[in-house]
C-alpha cells in the first residue's frame, strides 16, 4: 500500500504499507494523507527487503555503515530489530532524501506489533529524520496536545503518562475544539507571529477517547475494545482545527504524592528549556538500556563531521522554541499521577 | 562498612562504601584499583554509598516512570540484562555528588562501567576536564590519543604500542585537561575471542587459563547470551611503562573502513567534533539523566555541559595533529606499522616521511 502524506509543505511518500494492520497505529502520519498526484516527494521511503550498497563505506559499532551523503543501520530495540538506508543526506535542495527499510524477521511475530508492524519504521527510523527535515523548513515539531477557542490556542506539554490526551478530550467537552492530543508544529509566520499547526498522530484513538473514556488508565479490556474499535471505525468524525495562533503554553509535571494542581508561571528561559527537553526525552524515554532513537544520525555525523545534516534541529531546537514562545505566557503544573478533573478548570481560567 | 578511596589525578576523588562484599564485587574492586588511595575524613567529589536505601519521592516529579527529580536531587532506576539497580544522586546542583546504589547482586559487576562512570564522567566536565574515550600512549614524552568506535582496534593498538616500549596512560578512556593527558588506567576488558596471551605477551598462570576456558564453555552453552570478560590489570603487565602524565602531541581518529590509510592533518573545526561524538556515544546514561534533571529543573547550570565541552576539545585540539586513520576489519600487523611509523614521526616533530 501506498501513501503520500503532505505535512504543511513537506512531501513524504510511504510505499509498502502494511494493509492488515490498525490503521491508525501503523501509519502516524495517517491525517495528512493526500491523493497520491504521483509529485515527487521530499522523503521518499520505501518498505522492502533490499541489499545495502555498503561499498566504501566506513563501519562503527556494527550497527552504521556510513559514507558522504549515504547511512546504513542495523539497529535492535526491545526484541525488534530492523535495517534501514539512507540516502541523499547533504543534499541539494530539491532532490529527495531516499529511506529503505526492511524489518526484522522477529518483528512480525512480536505481540503488539504485528497489529502495527509500520510503528518501528515510524518511531525509530522516520521521526528523527521528520524532526530535522521539518527544522529545515522553519517548523518545529513539539510533543505537546493543544485545544483552540476564538482563534487562539492552549498548547498542552508533557512527558506520556501525564494525562495529556484525557485533559485535551475534557477540554473539548467543555466547547473548546481540538487541534491534536500529540504533536504540534510551531512555526513563525510574521504579521500573525507563532502559528500552532495541528499534527494528530491517532486522530480515532483521540475520538475514541473523547466519546467513551474518563482517563486513561486502560484496562485490558478497553485496550482490546480501543484495537476492535481503531480497526472497524475508519471515518473520523471529530473535526482538528488545523492552526490558531499561539495563546498559552501549559506545561504538566507529574508529581510523587498528593498535591493541588496549581498553575505556576514560568519564565521565557526555563518554559523554553523544558519544552525543548520534552522534545529531546522522546528520543531516550521508552527505549532499552543505552538504546536512543536517532543515534544514527550521530554516527553519520561522527564520519562526516563537516556535515551540516540536522543541525537545525539538533543544536537550534532551544533557540527557535525561546523565539517562538517569547511572545506568550507560560505556566508549569504539578499534577498528580491520577488524573484530576479540576486541572480543566485550572487551565481556562488562565 | 568496607570503604575504599580513589583519588584520579587530584582532579576528582571518589569514594565507595558499601557494608559487604559479594561474589560479583571483583569489578567494583579492580576497576578504578590503579587510582587506590587510603581512605581519609574529609570530604570527598563522588561520595558513594552502596546497599539498600528508602528512596524519598513524595514531591519529586516523576518522568516518564524512570526518572524521579528534584531540586538538586535525581533518582532512577536502570536494567542491563538480569542487572537491576536503582541509584539516587544529590548534590548535583553543588560541587560535591551523595550518590546512594541500591543492586541486585548481578548488577554489581555492571554499575561500576555505567553508573560510577558516568558519575566520573559528569565531575570531570563540571570542573572543565574531558574522559575522552579514547587510548592514550606516550613517545618522547609526548602523547598520543587514540579515539575510536569500540571494536576498531582501540586495544589492540594501544597495547602493540606498549610492547613497542612506548609510555601507556590506557586503553580504553583518558583524561584531557588544559594542561595535557592524564592517565585513566582500568583493567583491559578483552574477550576470549582474542588470544590474550600472544596480544600481550605474557603467559597466564594455570588458574587464569582454565578460567578463560570456563567462560568460553559458558559463552557457547548459552548461546553468546553470557560473554564474561577477561579482566587483567595492565599494571601487571606493563607495571613500569604506565605514565601519569604527558603533554598532549597528536591525536589519531580510527575509523574501520575498506582500506588502511593515514590521511594528512585535519583543521579542529570539523575534526573535534567527531572525537566529542565518540566519547558522547559512551555517556548514554549521563546523557539521558542530565536530560530528565533538566527536564523537572529548567535553567539549570548543567544545560552548558556539553557546549562548553565541545568548547573545551577544540581549545584543546587546536595545536595539535589531527589525523584520520582508516583501519581495515581485518587488523593486521601492517596496520599498527604504518600508524606507528607515522606516529613517531609526528611525536618526534619531525616532518612526515
Amino acid at each position: 500500500m501506498n501513501a503520500l502524506y503532505d505535512i504543511r509543505g513537506l512531501a513524504v511518500r510511504v510505499e509498502g504499507l502494511c494493509r492488515a494492520a490498525v490503521p491508525d497505529i501503523n501509519a502516524k502520519l495517517h491525517w495528512f494523507e493526500i491523493r497520491d498526484d504521483g509529485r515527487q516527494a521530499d522523503i521518499e521511503m520505501r518498505i522492502s527487503p533490499f541489499e545495502p550498497r555498503r561499498e566504501g563505506c566506513l563501519a562503527l559499532d556494527r550497527r552504521y555503515w556510513v559514507r558522504p551523503g549515504y547511512l546504513y543501520l542495523e539497529e535492535s530495540d526491545k526484541g525488534l530489530s530492523w535495517r534501514a538506508e539512507i540516502d541523499g543526506l547533504d543534499r541539494p535542495a530539491g532532490k529527495p532524501l531516499r529511506i529503505r527499510f526492511a524489518h526484522g524477521k522477529a518483528n512480525r511475530r512480536r505481540i503488539p506489533w504485528r497489529l502495527f508492524p509500520d510503528l518501528v519504521m515510524h518511531l525509530y527510523v522516520l521521526w528523527p529524520v521528520l524532526e530535522c527535515e521539518l527544522a529545515a523548513r522553519g517548523l518545529w515539531l513539539v510533543h505537546a496536545g493543544a485545544v483552540e477557542r476564538d482563534g487562539r490556542s492552549v498548547v498542552i506539554a508533557g512527558r506520556g503518562g501525564v494525562n495529556k490526551t484525557a485533559l485535551v478530550a475534557e477540554l473539548c467537552r467543555r466547547g473548546w475544539q481540538p487541534m491534536s492530543d500529540d504533536f504540534v508544529l510551531l512555526r513563525n509566520q510574521p504579521p500573525r507571529g507563532t502559528v500552532v499547526l495541528a499534527m494528530p498522530t491517532s486522530p480515532r484513538w483521540f475520538q475514541f477517547q473523547l466519546q467513551n473514556m474518563e482517563d486513561e488508565d486502560l484496562s485490558l479490556w478497553d485496550k482490546l475494545r480501543l484495537l476492535r474499535y481503531l480497526y472497524h471505525r475508519r471515518d473520523v468524525s471529530v473535526a482538528f482545527v488545523a492552526e490558531a495562533s499561539l495563546g498559552r503554553v501549559v506545561l504538566l509535571q507529574a508529581v510523587e504524592g498528593q498535591a493541588a494542581p496549581e498553575p505556576a508561571p514560568l519564565k521565557l528561559g526555563p518554559a523554553a528549556e523544558a519544552l525543548e527537553l520534552n522534545c529531546r526525552m522522546e528520543r531516550t524515554a521508552y527505549v532499552g538500556h543505552g538504546f536512543r532513537i536517532g543515534r544514527f544520525l550521530e554516527a553519520y555525523r561522527y564520519v562526516v563531521p563537516e556535515s551540516t545534516y540536522g543541525h537545525g534541529w539538533d543544536r537550534g531546537l532551544g533557540q527557535a522554541l525561546r523565539e517562538l514562545i517569547a511572545p506568550t505566557k507560560a505556566y508549569r503544573i504539578a499534577v498528580p499521577k491520577r488524573y484530576d478533573p479540576n486541572l480543566a478548570d485550572l487551565i481556562e481560567t488562565l | 562498612m568496607i570503604v575504599d578511596q580513589y583519588n584520579f589525578h587530584d582532579l576528582v576523588t571518589l569514594r565507595i562504601r558499601r557494608h559487604r562484599r559479594t561474589w560479583a564485587d571483583s569489578f567494583l574492586d579492580s576497576t578504578f584499583a590503579h587510582y587506590r588511595v587510603e581512605p581519609t575524613a574529609e570530604d570527598v567529589d563522588i561520595d558513594v554509598a552502596v546497599g539498600p536505601f528508602e528512596p524519598h519521592l513524595a514531591g519529586t516529579l516523576s518522568v516518564d516512570g524512570r526518572w524521579w527529580v528534584a531540586p538538586g536531587r535525581v533518582l532512577y532506576d536502570s536494567r542491563l540484562k538480569v542487572g537491576r539497580w536503582r541509584t539516587e544522586i544529590e548534590g548535583l546542583d553543588g560541587d560535591r555528588l551523595r550518590v546512594r546504589i541500591a543492586s541486585n547482586t548481578p548488577a554489581r559487576m555492571v554499575f561500576p562501567g555505567e553508573t560510577i562512570y558516568s558519575l566520573v564522567r559528569l565531575s570531570l566536565a563540571r570542573r572543565g576536564h574531558l574522559l575522552l574515550h579514547a587510548p592514550a600512549v606516550t613517545f618522547g614524552g609526548r602523547a598520543l590519543l587514540l579515539p575510536a568506535r569500540g571494536g576498531t582496534g582501540k586495544t589492540i593498538t594501544a597495547v602493540n604500542f606498549a610492547r613497542r616500549g612506548w609510555g601507556f596512560m590506557g586503553d580504553d578512556s583518558a583524561i584531557l585537561t588544559d594542561c595535557g593527558v592524564r592517565s585513566f588506567v582500568v583493567p583491559f576488558n578483552l574477550r576470549f575471542t582474542y588470544d590474550v596471551q600472544r596480544l600481550l605477551g605474557i603467559r597466564f598462570s594455570r588458574r587464569k587459563r582454565s578460567e578463560i576456558v570456563l567462560k568460553r564453555c559458558l559463552s557457547v552453552a548459552t548461546l553468546g547470551h553470557i560473554n564474561l570478560f577477561s579482566r587483567i590489570d595492565p599494571v601487571d603487565v606493563f607495571g613500569e611503562q604506565i605514565v601519569d602524565a604527558a603533554p598532549l602531541g597528536a591525536v589519531y581518529l580510527l575509523m574501520q573502513g575498506p582500506e588502511a590509510a593515514i590521511s594528512d592533518p585535519q583543521p579542529v573545526e570539523p575534526f573535534a567534533e567527531s572525537v566529542l561524538i565518540n566519547t558522547l556515544f559512551e555517556a548514554d546514561e549521563l546523557r539521558a539523566m542530565l536530560l530528565a534533571y533538566r527536564y523537572g529543573n529548567p535553567g539549570s547550570h548543567l544545560a552548558n555541559l556539553w557546549d562548553e565541552a565541545r568548547e573545551a576539545l577544540r581549545r584543546r585540539l587546536a595545536d595539535c595533529l589531527c589525523r584520520r586513520v582508516t583501519v581495515p576489519g581485518r587488523y593486521t600487523p601492517d596496520v599498527f606499522e604504518m600508524i606507528r611509523a607515522r606516529a613517531e614521526a609526528d611525536l618526534a616533530g619531525e616532518a612526515a616521511p
